[in-house]
């Protein structure tokens, strides 16, 4: 059913400021299955802290909008991820720290380890970081990767 | 007592200055021994590939007598650095250079000049949907 | 008169328009000395100094998805607003000043005493209609805390009572007025108009702050949403706008309860040269505060330490103070 949008609302303004509003809240899913999430907590810490921008560790899946994949994915944590995914509510976005969730790293080759999360969510990661681990600026670069792509509008859904 | 000795340790911590370092507007000293981005010196590279065959997650590959790299698999480890006979792969210690990139297929790269300019622009990129991973 | 009326107060100045503005600046306070006792910014870059960041939080909370979880009960979408409302009735009792309160009657310490008493219930029944494991554990734990903190807390009015012959909280705050003989010359200088309970009553004040920062569920005794032992606690399933609101209403309730502080025993309203709403936020502000410090500064609490320390050490000492304020009252002739 298409609705006519009334005289004089911008729709396109509207959806701007939210669109804004989304990037700078945007609570990150504490959920820690590998070493690169020590990362996470140095980036979470006083040194880097990353509530500066609104990103903040959300308490319960529910509550979240961002999942950090953070480690390597075994086969017995893949339900687990797919059962956190399920449980964020919908806008939700996905980051890849490491190279363990991108590509297996270290691991590649070996019979438990899912080598790509896009495998096991069938969701394309907001960004990429490379590395084992990546510093905390990198990781402070991909919330803020994130959130200019949801400002843009080319990452997420409304 | 022991209620009290936190209780004066926060109210002194309130009013210092935060130690945080406002990241993308003001940057830390890092360590000289941080391993960032690979550089490759074209002029000095002997194209023997023992880089590509000594390093343990496979993320150089020979192509065209050159090392290229899929930063999906790289662990910087510094191996490579290591193994090349004449020097002529290193690694940029900056902050500027953390490769955050938003497609996994802008992962696979050329190796930078020192100098970090890029030598082949149009270098092939890997499929998008290639896991890889499986050796 | 349009401010007189009950309409511009329930919506405008003590009620909805105003409770929402101190909510959104108390949960950025929050963050904030939260932040500098852990030697960080906290919210910086959203606006400036951070100021936008939890009008960014409630707005993107409310256009979520709204998940109710498929064997909630139906009354898991009534839950959030029942206990906002509730929120709402514990400010209506709450005097701003003489002229902006709500609801004022003889006996409102007792109705303000029977909402604070129902509201655990009501935090139970947010944990057991979601049908969460985490949730009715964290719900019998706010049970638990309401029977730790609900005693002391009621016995801690009591001197309060005593000393102002009153049960209403606009006549607690006149009552502060009234000051013994032997106080007058030195309080009347400092203080505008007469003793404030807090400092004839210091134990009080100090128990009481215990059991609204029991009440209110703050760090040390913040047993039903404790993050590392029950997920969320009651509000475990409840995401998007079902927790905008309730964090609204937490924060609100946080609000009143250093308000309940600052009119029993800080004088209410009363601040030399400051219109009296005013006067009261502002100390209000200042007794939230000093919880936040408090919050920020003490570790969690077991279950079985947390019932020790309410009825082994602070019932005796609420006890103990209205015993001793009686043996005052004889000595000195308060009446």
């Amino acid at each position: 059913m298409a609705r006519e949008v009334p005289e004089g609302v911008n729709l396109k303004e509207i959806m701007s400021v939210l669109s804004w509003i989304k990037g700078s809240s945007l609570w990150n899913l504490h959920f820690c299955f590998g070493c690169c999430s020590t990362e996470i907590m140095a980036t979470m810490m006083p040194r880097f802290d990353i509530e500066r921008f609104g990103f903040v560790p959300a308490d319960t899946p529910r509550q979240a909008d961002v999942l950090v994949a953070n480690g390597p994915i075994s086969r017995k944590i893949v339900p687990r991820i797919q059962r956190l995914w399920a449980q964020m509510p919908d806008p939700k976005y996905l980051i890849v720290i490491g190279a363990c969730p991108m590509s297996g790293g270290p691991y590649q080759g070996s019979y438990n380890i899912v080598t790509d999360i896009r495998d096991v969510l069938h969701v394309e990661p907001a960004a990429y970081i490379p590395g084992c681990p990546p510093n905390p600026e990198g990781i402070l670069e991909a919330f803020i990767m994130l959130k200019n792509r949801i400002k843009e509008g080319s990452y997420g859904k409304f | 007592m022991g209620l009290i000795k936190p209780l004066l340790y926060t109210l002194r911590e309130l009013f210092k200055r935060p130690i945080t370092v406002k990241y993308p507007y003001e940057k830390r000293d890092i360590s000289p021994r941080v391993r960032n981005i690979h550089t490759l010196d074209r002029d000095t590279c002997q194209h023997c590939g023992i880089c590509a065959r000594m390093c343990p997650n496979n993320v150089l590959k020979m192509v065209d007598g050159y090392p290229t790299a899929d930063y999906r698999y790289c662990s910087f480890c510094g191996i490579c650095l290591d193994a090349c006979p004449t020097g002529s792969i290193q690694m940029i210690h900056t902050q500027e250079h953390n490769i955050v990139r938003a497609y996994q297929k802008d992962l696979y790269m050329e190796l930078l000049s020192p100098d970090g300019t890029i030598y082949n622009p149009d270098a092939p990129h890997s499929e998008d949907n290639e896991t890889g991973g499986v050796l | 008169m349009l401010a007189d009326s009950l309409l511009f107060k329930l919506f405008v100045f003590p009620g909805t328009v105003f409770s929402f503005i101190i909510v959104l600046f108390l949960f950025w306070w929050w963050r904030k000395i939260g932040a500098s006792i852990q030697s960080r910014y906290g919210p910086k870059h959203v606006g400036p100094a951070g100021t936008l960041q939890t009008i960014a939080d409630v707005v993107k909370l409310i256009t979520k998805e709204s998940i109710v979880p498929e064997r909630a009960s139906r009354w898991f979408w009534f839950m959030p607003v029942f206990s906002f409302v509730l929120s709402f009735l514990f400010l209506s009792l709450i005097p701003f000043s003489d002229h902006w309160v709500i609801i004022d009657f003889d006996a409102s310490l007792i109705m303000l005493f029977a909402v604070m008493a129902i509201e655990p219930l009501f935090i139970f029944l947010v944990g057991w209609v979601s049908y969460n494991k985490y949730g009715v554990a964290g719900g019998e734990r706010a049970g638990i805390q309401m029977l730790a903190y609900e005693v002391f807390l009621a016995l801690t009015f009591v001197p309060v009572i005593m000393l102002s012959h009153s049960w209403s909280l606009v006549g607690i705050v006149y009552g502060q007025g009234v000051s013994p003989t032997w106080a007058s010359p030195v309080l009347h200088t400092f203080v505008d108009r007469g003793v404030w309970f807090g400092l004839v009553q210091p134990l009080a004040l100090v128990l009481s702050i215990i059991a609204v920062m029991m009440a209110t569920e703050k760090k040390p005794f913040n047993l039903p949403h404790a993050e590392p032992e029950v997920i969320y606690g009651s509000s475990t399933e409840y995401g998007g706008p079902f927790y905008a609101l309730q964090m609204l209403s937490q924060f609100l309730m946080g609000f009143l309860g250093a308000g309940l502080i600052t009119t029993l025993y800080l004088g209410g309203w009363a601040l030399p040269s400051v219109p009296p709403a005013l006067g009261f936020v502002l100390k209000t502000l200042v007794v939230g505060t000093i919880i936040i410090w408090l919050e920020h500064s003490l570790p969690a609490m077991r279950v079985p330490h947390l019932l020790e320390v309410a009825w082994r050490k602070l019932v005796p000492l609420a006890f103990l103070n209205i015993f001793i304020t009686l043996i005052i009252m004889e000595v000195l002739g308060w009446a």
